[in-house]
């Protein structure tokens, strides 16, 4: 532990720029109370969807961030949409605000990067939480808000949240399966909790590689989940379909359920992310058989995509699925997982 | 490197020397006598599938019966091959994720299946299975290609046409490949057993 410290800044260092950054955000603080804008009547079948690109470009101020999210927000309510998804590391561009103009905050190395993550994370995750609970509750809107870093239990997780539209916090969501460069800034493997379903809808979140995972999906599928958010933020500069459809297109052609991609895109501290938004369904509920409900044209930039999806149309697909293909039996599942994790 | 034939006629053409496996996807029950003597005389392992039951019959290059392995799931069999185990599968099994990650974690490197008709490649079970599992796929039937994980291809889609050989095809496959990707992207080493079933869904 005291080499790893030694390896990343000197404390003073980490402190000074905690404090700086909460002095910044301060300079922000989302409104709290009021009634929501625009009462609603909640559809239990027909739901409009938005899903976010966001350009995850840092900010040089905390306010740029809020108005640009709440723009997001308006956007999305003059849409009609019911549900709002936001990428990845939604919170990471605020870092803008207290990083230098130079180059070198591009080449940072990872026990920097990571000890920095350690101290700002918790005051991102506030402010974070605190706009996105505030916009979802002014406009109405059931939001995923994308996913952003914490510590839990003194570890560094990284966690999508889930706010109703009245504001309240209803869905926490750990990344489960972290990439080997999120591991490499310190962040650990989410804890095994039980994934939130949120009803009426049955909205769940996965955090990027998670969707991976086909598992990750039969999980909160066989909890009742129906609408799977997952936020994701790739670093890879190089956009193509084929890496692009391996995630959750693929895992809900495999089990289904309506996939919403919310994308992080463009350069952020050295990393170029590159992402498209989607909604996507299994290719036997689209008419032209492509599983494709909206996606954003390009894979940079920020646009708001929306689509509409039927909940009873994929629940009846579900069952009928569920007898065409059942889910091996227990054994041999069970004997599928008999090995050690890796640490 | 394996260098695989794809019979892609409605008769078993003249064996060809330089393949390690043949591959014959039909629509008929094979005739075992037939097979096994041409089997022997090209000196090629020989697997004659029947699309339209799924049953697969293999033959080893010196014309004697390739019993499958005993790691056969779904209705799929699996055989030994050059350090690495080959399945083929029936589109029914790829449908059911949890088949192909058995397959891939007991070793399989290679999985054979009969390819349907989808509007994109990326719709076709077995390249999910392919990219999820980080293992070669060779679709036979009517869309023959190979699949591959998206690291192997320069051109990141996963999907390689296949070779013409008179009229059949041809495609080599680098199984010893297979172990670099996986460690560059490490999709097993990030598996959770434990919390999987923490919240089994079996």
């Amino acid at each position: 532990m005291v080499e790893k410290e030694a390896q990343g800044l000197p404390w003073a260092a980490r402190l000074g720029a905690k404090l700086w950054l909460e002095a910044k955000l301060r300079q922000d603080r989302p409104k709290t109370g009021g009634r929501p804008r625009v009462p609603r009547i909640w559809p239990t079948d027909r739901i409009k969807i938005g899903a976010v690109q966001w350009n995850a470009e840092p900010v040089k101020r905390a306010r740029d961030w809020s108005e640009r999210v709440a723009a997001v927000f308006r956007q999305a309510a003059h849409a009609h949409c019911h549900l709002l998804v936001f990428p990845e590391y939604l919170p990471l561009s605020l870092l803008g605000a207290i990083m230098p103009d130079s180059a070198a905050v591009n080449t940072l190395t990872n026990p920097t990067i990571r000890s920095l993550l350690r101290i700002m994370s918790p005051s991102l995750f506030r402010h974070w939480r605190g706009w996105m609970a505030a916009l979802s509750r002014e406009f109405s809107l059931v939001t995923i808000a994308g996913s952003g870093l914490t510590l839990y239990h003194g570890q560094l997780i990284n966690v999508a949240l889930g706010f109703g539209a009245d504001g309240r916090l209803n869905l926490w969501q750990p990344k489960w399966h972290p990439l080997p460069v999120e591991t490499q800034w310190g962040i650990v493997k989410g804890p095994e909790t039980r994934p939130a379903i949120v009803k009426p809808w049955g909205l769940s979140a996965l955090v990027c590689n998670d969707a991976t995972y086909f598992e990750s999906f039969r999980m909160v599928e066989s909890m009742g989940a129906r609408l799977v958010a997952v936020p994701i933020a790739d670093a890879d500069a190089r956009y193509t379909p084929g890496k692009a459809r391996r995630g959750c297109f693929s895992r809900v052609q495999d089990v289904p359920m309506v996939g919403i991609v919310a994308a992080s895109t463009g350069r952020l501290f050295g990393l170029r992310l590159t992402g498209k938004a989607g909604i996507y369904v299994p290719s036997e509920l689209t008419p032209d058989g492509s599983g494709i409900v909206a996606e954003s044209c390009h894979a940079v930039g920020e646009e708001l995509i929306t689509g509409v999806v039927s909940l009873s149309q994929l629940t009846r697909f579900q069952e009928e699925h569920r007898i065409r293909f059942p889910v091996p039996a227990p054994s041999f599942v069970e004997s599928l997982y008999q090995f050690e994790e890796e640490p | 490197m394996a260098k695989i034939l794809l019979v892609c006629q409605s008769e078993l053409p003249p064996p060809r020397p330089g393949y390690d496996l043949v591959i014959w996807p039909g629509q008929n029950a094979p005739s075992h006598s037939r097979f096994r003597s041409w089997a022997g005389w090209s000196e090629s392992a020989l697997l004659v599938g029947n699309l339209a039951d799924g049953t697969v019959i293999g033959y080893s290059p010196q014309g004697t019966d390739w019993s499958g392995t005993d790691l056969a799931v779904g209705l799929g069999k699996v055989w030994r091959f050059q350090h690495h185990y080959i399945a083929w599968l029936q589109q029914s099994d790829l449908r059911v994720p949890e088949i192909a990650r058995a397959l891939s974690l007991a070793g399989v490197g290679l999985i054979i299946a009969d390819s349907g008709q989808y509007a994109s490649p990326f719709l076709d079970p077995l390249w999910r299975a392919v990219q999820a599992n980080q293992v070669y796929g060779l679709a036979v039937g009517s869309s023959p290609a190979l699949y591959l994980p998206c690291e192997l291809d320069s051109e990141e889609s996963g999907v390689l046409p296949l070779n013409p050989d008179g009229g059949d095809l041809s495609v080599e496959v680098a199984l010893e490949h297979l172990n670099a990707v996986q460690k560059a992207v490490p999709i097993r080493q990030g598996l959770r057993p434990h919390l999987y079933k923490a919240h089994r869904w079996w």
